[in-house]
């Protein structure tokens, strides 16, 4: 606690709050805009820490990756497009609630939910890095696999209307990640002798792609030249009472710890990354709620899962990297870089050896959360004057940024096409009655899940072991009651509106 | 309904092209699973699907109510093809008109062509594709250094 409140002083100079607060509006708009990656927001930010003092650096990009984990809430909640990964589920709940007239509460239940539930993942942070971090690194190829079934076993509560078109979506999502080099050998297949699809096709231009366009499409369906983007009320105010909203999310206990400890154990868990966080944490939410068919609607629950979970992440993923120097993504792998160019190396050691900047670091952590906060309440008032300009104003230009954001993911116009392929195929697959979050889901999880399939396998071909190593058969019995709870609350759902509709049958 | 089964059907074919397409996969014998493994099992599992999702749709087709079509707001298609035709060819002008010309174009074009279409509002168009264009590459290209296309034009 000393070293913590040391360090906490050491952050509080004013050249370094300045820094962090500099940090933390580059990771704020990185993640706000869809197409600008936390990843390159923090690359941009890594020259200028060179200079400073290594506390001083290693805060700044810490306040990056804070606020750009959060950044994105405000597009996903205001413009239905996700800024990062991170906030894919935010968009499920946050858009539907600003489009019902409440963006302001929509926007910081996201906020606040992001801070408490990022706060809280500092604790384990500081008490326990090592050990948790162990436990991790403990993980085999069957964990691993069975922990991305246990994942994408969301698929079956993230289905609509219709439950085989939820599956549908979500095992396309897998086939798409076969398309490009082999994991193992890399053998191209299915790339048709198209040099770019060696690679396979890059997530970020299918993310924006499939939720990006296809919204913007589906927003021109319904307005006529002139009226403003579907999304949020031109008169709306994003005034709210912030005890009110801090009050909900902490009459939402279970749910607030849950996506929490969720957030925080996938962060722990080297290159799974954030965006399982975010959607699993929804998924639970969703899966323990005594009311689930009013998530997608507008509901906080799901909202305050999404954001918690995606900030604890971060915990989790700096836990892993601090202890290990293993980095949990990309964006980890970049402040890896940056603590040992200011000389650093990290490592089980790192804590005890490294005093004053391990502490510093949590510190930091810490402190990013509620400047986090402040930024985001500086910059709202901006980002509702954008999203209510009308649409033949808007739609062009958040189209220039996902463009330009596609292409500049490694300088090539196929980047740009990817982006308007799975555009057009978003479009297409909603007006088809496929949904869309399933297969994100499925691009998320299918490299990770053929990878460590092939992994264990080639390590020893007993299948068996999927089911008799304890973590790896827990997860696959949790994947299971998963998907099998989900269909029968898909079932109850049913029946009950089945009955309602009877009723009112009766009563007329 | 009737639009489930041609799906369906489509998705058949396009699991069966696949699963063909996958085995052209070189396989290496030292590794348990080639290449083709994989994205045969998903395709297998799709195709599954596309059975179920046939059958769905064939039960409630035969079910059917002829239960009267909701009264709701008509999509406007015709808004939505000449957004995607303008920005497919904005993609399209990227590699042969460079990134300032290309961009311009289109914020011109489809801010014309989705909004009000008055005179009147022209010169705010033309300011906002000027504003656009500028601002993305003063952004990327100068702060940023990413190396927008470049083409013809510039």
């Amino acid at each position: 606690m000393e070293h913590l409140l040391t360090a906490l002083q050491a952050l509080l100079q004013p050249g370094t709050l300045f820094a962090m607060t500099a940090g933390t509006v580059a990771g704020v708009v990185g993640g706000a805009i869809p197409g600008i990656t936390v990843t390159m927001a923090i690359i941009l930010t890594l020259p200028f820490t060179f200079g400073m003092p290594p506390l001083q650096g290693l805060a700044t990009m810490i306040a990056v990756f804070v606020g750009g984990s959060s950044g994105g809430l405000i597009s996903a909640c205001l413009i239905g497009i996700p800024g990062t990964p991170t906030t894919i589920a935010t968009t499920f709940d946050g858009f539907p609630m600003s489009r019902k007239g409440e963006p302001g509460r929509a926007v910081w239940l996201g906020i606040w939910a992001a801070c408490i539930g990022g706060a809280l993942s500092g604790i384990p942070l500081v008490i326990g890095a090592t050990q948790l971090a162990l436990l991790a690194v403990n993980f085999g190829p069957w964990e691993y696999f069975s922990l991305f079934i246990l994942t994408l076993s969301i698929v079956a509560s993230l289905a609509e209307q219709s439950f085989v078109k939820g599956l549908i979506a979500g095992t396309f999502g897998l086939f798409v990640t076969c398309v490009g080099s082999d994991p193992m050998m890399a053998v191209p297949r299915l790339t048709f002798g198209w040099e770019f699809l060696r690679t396979g096709f890059p997530f970020l231009p299918i993310l924006i792609g499939l939720f990006g366009l296809s919204q913007i499409m589906r927003d021109l369906e319904k307005t006529r030249g002139g009226q403003a983007a579907g999304g949020v009320d031109a008169n709306a105010s994003l005034t709210v009472s912030h005890l009110a909203i801090i009050r909900e999310i902490f009459a939402q206990p279970v749910n607030l710890i849950r996506s929490t400890l969720i957030g925080l154990w996938i962060g722990i868990l080297p290159a799974v990354g954030g965006s399982a966080a975010n959607i699993l944490a929804y998924d639970q939410a969703k899966k323990a709620s005594k009311y689930p068919e009013r998530f997608g609607t507008g509901i906080s629950d799901g909202i305050i899962a999404s954001e918690s979970a995606a900030n604890a992440n971060c915990g989790g993923s700096l836990i892993t990297m601090m202890a290990f120097g293993i980095p949990g993504d990309a964006v980890t792998a970049v402040m890896l870089g940056a603590l040992i160019i200011h000389g650093i190396q990290p490592g089980p050691l790192f804590v005890t050896t490294n005093a004053p900047i391990a502490y510093g670091m949590f510190a930091a952590y810490f402190l990013a959360h509620p400047l986090m906060v402040l930024v985001e309440w500086a910059m709202l008032r901006y980002a509702l004057r954008v999203v209510t300009l009308p649409l033949h104003i808007l739609a062009p230009v958040i189209l220039v940024l996902c463009v330009v954001g596609a292409f500049a993911l490694n300088n090539i116009v196929e980047n740009v096409w990817t982006f308007a392929l799975f555009g057009v195929l978003g479009y297409l697959m909603v007006k088809t009655g496929f949904p869309l979050a399933p297969m994100i889901l499925g691009v998320v999880l299918g490299d990770q899940i053929e990878t460590n399939y092939i992994r264990a396998m080639m390590t020893d071909g007993d299948w068996l072991l999927f089911f008799t190593r304890p973590a790896s058969g827990v997860m696959l019995a949790l994947g299971a009651l998963s998907f099998g709870y989900a269909l029968w609350q898909r079932r109850r759902a049913a029946q009950r509106a089945a009955a309602a509709e009877a009723e009112g049958e009766v009563e007329f | 309904m009737r639009r489930d089964i041609g799906l369906g059907l489509g998705l058949l074919v396009f699991c069966g092209f696949m699963y063909w397409q996958a085995g052209l996969a070189p396989a290496n014998p030292f590794v348990p699973y080639g290449p083709a493994f994989y994205p045969r099992v998903i395709l297998l599992v799709l195709a599954g699907l596309a059975v179920w999702m046939i059958w769905e749709a064939w039960a409630q087709k035969r079910k059917a109510a002829a239960a009267a079509p909701g009264v709701s707001q008509v999509p406007d298609y015709r808004r939505v093809m000449l957004g995607f035709a303008i920005f497919l060819g904005y993609v399209g002008a990227l590699s042969i008109l460079g990134f300032l010309a290309a961009t311009f174009l289109f914020v011109l074009s489809l801010s014309w062509a989705i909004g009000p279409r008055r005179m009147a509002e022209l010169p705010k168009l033309v300011a906002l594709a000027v504003g656009t264009t500028a601002g993305t590459f003063l952004l990327f290209e100068k702060y940023l250094h990413v190396f927008l296309p470049r083409g013809w034009l510039f």
